[in-house]
């Protein structure tokens, strides 16, 4: 019976194998992928954010089955997750954390490629999507912190949005268009919520594949030491 | 697939310890699993009173409601043959049917479907009558039974 199931198993795998591939792929770029020697925790962190990043996505799917995006119940229905639904509590707590750890991890990896240099030619547009990533994250967390509409979040969201006023000529209007209206009203929590769920999100995904790809057909930055000939 | 079992020190450790992490693995993923499962498990929707009165005044004569009642909608009449409820739900597809006062009778708005104020079919595809609730007028209160 196992011999069986073996056998219908492998001639599946065979059969998707010769459709797509897969098994030169997994080789060359996970079972048998070749990385530099030497290579320590510094190195990791790319992927730790990647793993944080996965993490997000899989609450905050979870999440948006329950939130519901109005000034009149989101605060009832975040109350709701927390309090009434099996595990909501450990969904959102999650999620939050998972908002810090991102912005920490982030800031490691940055820190360990400005040190070894991994930013220089011809790494440079993986630094400029990096970069382009962080600052997204640091909006992604800043348009999620009003989504419960708490007093926390609404004070908060009124005091950062302020930050663009006194940017000459243009402050205000930077601040309406951040806004959607004249003060933190239900148009800001639905602008934010679009951003937050649906724009951010997308933009992020396809910098992370610009960001892997290049990471791949670049190979992983090696600073050690090489024999200058040059020199 | 085609790993023969080795049976040095050093290939028994690291079976060990492979499968010691798939196994952590493996109990971390089923957690989280179960986790998620009773997350989106349909919570119950606490009804606030089983025993549902409203008084008559809320609908003069000729005048509907739809209420909620044990979890769906029942619309409540006040036509020429006195108070009168049924379920909501078109006998047809399910839609939520409305009271035409001019017309004395309950329209689909889905296909079209019409009941006479007793909720039996005049015309349009609903199979069978709407299906009557049992209400009583009790000191100018209509209290479901």
């Amino acid at each position: 019976m196992m011999t069986w199931i073996k056998k219908q198993a492998l001639a599946l795998y065979d059969w998707v194998d010769y459709r797509t591939g897969i098994h030169d792929l997994t080789k060359d770029q996970l079972t048998e992928y070749r990385v530099p020697p030497k290579l320590n925790k510094w190195y990791s962190l790319g992927g730790l954010a990647l793993f944080v990043l996965i993490m997000q996505l899989v609450t905050g799917v979870l999440l948006l089955v329950y939130y519901v995006p109005s000034t009149e119940e989101s605060f009832a229905s975040v109350q709701r997750i927390m309090l009434e639904i099996p595990y909501g509590w450990l969904i959102r707590v999650s999620h939050a954390v998972g908002s810090h750890a991102m912005i920490f991890v982030l800031i490691l990896h940055m820190v360990s490629v400005v040190f070894m240099g991994s930013y220089k030619k011809p790494r440079e547009i993986t630094w400029l999507t990096g970069c382009a990533l962080l600052f997204l994250s640091l909006a992604i967390c800043f348009t999620g912190y009003l989504l419960p509409w708490s007093q926390l979040s609404f004070w908060a969201t009124t005091v950062a949005t302020n930050i663009p006023e006194p940017i000459p000529f243009i402050g205000p209007w930077i601040v309406k268009l951040i806004r959607g209206g004249e003060s933190i009203s239900p148009d800001t929590l639905n602008r934010f919520f679009a951003l937050h769920v649906v724009v951010i999100p997308a933009v992020m995904l396809a910098l992370v594949g610009v960001h892997l790809f290049l990471v791949r057909v670049l190979g992983i930055s090696d600073p050690s030491p090489k024999k200058n000939k040059d020199d | 697939m085609s790993e023969t079992i080795d049976k040095t020190p050093q290939a028994s450790r690291r079976g060990f310890l492979h499968w010691s992490i798939f196994g952590l693995l493996s109990l971390w993923a089923l957690a989280s699993l179960n986790m998620i499962v009773q997350f989106l498990i349909p919570p119950p929707r606490a009804h606030k009173s089983k025993d549902l009165s409203i008084p008559l005044s809320q609908i003069p004569p000729g005048t509907s409601t739809v209420v909620n009642f044990k979890g769906s909608p029942v619309i409540v009449i006040n036509g020429d043959l006195g108070v009168a409820a049924f379920d909501a739900a078109c006998t047809h597809l399910g839609c939520v049917v409305k009271w035409v006062p001019d017309q004395q009778s309950f329209y689909c708005p889905c296909h079209a479907g019409k009941f006479d104020q007793t909720g039996k079919v005049i015309s349009g595809p609903p199979p069978e009558a709407l299906h009557v609730v049992k209400v009583e007028v009790v000191n100018d209160n209509i209290v479901f039974l």
